[in-house]
């Protein structure tokens, strides 16, 4: 295992968080809009307005742990990177190990969401 | 060939790119349906807003799959990193040719995406054009003009 091995993760980590940036504002302005209209419909409307919100705010909580473990994921990869230059192979190799198993967890995360996003589209189209 | 820790990383950049684009193409997607279904319910039954809102959920799927499909082969991909860092070579290959067959499954729903969307503009300008010829005959159907509903 070499000094660049780590930074292996680095770009695909980065791309992806930048991807979710922008699912996470836009499911953040959804909510919002359909929080304005909540007040205005009520009945069978409201609810299906309510499932929405609840299913975009679980979207959001999702992209939040993702973000989470990206974040660490890119953490140990430099951390990894700075016990290989202290010449302690057992550890980096720890280090190393640890990011690629967050990022699997992430990977997971994205997944889930993903099956969820189709969802909400879905809901409003029964209005 | 040498098959060690990296190469399973060649795949990663190519990935994550294709994720980026296709998170793009749902969102302008998803933003395109909310509009044309709040359009619809303003103006009511509406012939040609139905079959652009069926096709456009259409596509919602097929990209929908396209997004899974691609996080599928990263995931192998990653799968079998850590195989090949724990020591075993037949596991670590035996999941990055399946993270290979997924992204390549990835890219075919990827191009009858575009497929879809060429269709749908092609309907598109159709449309267009036949209430362009009704109106000169002075007919009043009322089609609603979808500019806004092409997508660039």
């Amino acid at each position: 295992m070499e000094l660049t091995t780590p930074s292996i993760l680095f770009s695909t980590i980065s791309l992806l968080m930048a991807s979710y940036m922008i699912r996470f504002s836009r499911a953040y302005e959804l909510i919002d809009n359909l929080l304005v209209k909540l007040n205005d419909k009520e009945g069978k409307e409201q609810k299906c307005i309510r499932e929405q919100i609840d299913l975009l705010s679980k979207r959001i909580i999702y992209i939040r742990r993702l973000q989470y473990f990206a974040i660490f994921s890119l953490i140990a990869s430099t951390v990894s990177i700075f016990l290989l230059l202290a010449h302690r192979l057992v550890m980096a190799r720890i280090a190393f190990g640890l990011a690629i198993i967050f990022f699997l967890c992430c990977i997971l995360i994205v997944l889930i969401e993903i099956y969820y996003s189709v969802k909400a589209i879905d809901i409003n189209l029964k209005i | 060939m040498e098959f060690d820790l990296t190469t399973p990383a060649l795949i990663f950049s190519m990935t994550s790119l294709l994720l980026l684009a296709y998170t793009n193409r749902f969102l302008a997607l998803a933003k395109l349906i909310r509009e044309l279904h709040s359009k619809a319910k303003k103006n009511g039954k509406d012939r040609i807003i139905d079959s652009q809102l069926a096709s456009l959920r259409k596509r919602v799927k097929v990209i929908r799959n396209m997004q899974f499909l691609a996080i599928l082969s990263l995931f192998f991909c990653v799968l079998s990193m850590l195989l090949l860092f724990f020591g075993s070579q037949i596991g670590g290959k035996v999941f990055f040719v399946i993270g290979l067959a997924t992204l390549l499954v990835s890219l075919i729903f990827s191009a009858i995406e575009i497929n879809l969307s060429v269709n749908a503009l092609n309907i598109q300008l159709s449309e267009s054009v036949e209430y362009n010829s009704t109106v000169d005959k002075g007919d009043e159907l009322e089609i609603i003009s979808s500019d806004s509903t092409i997508e660039g």
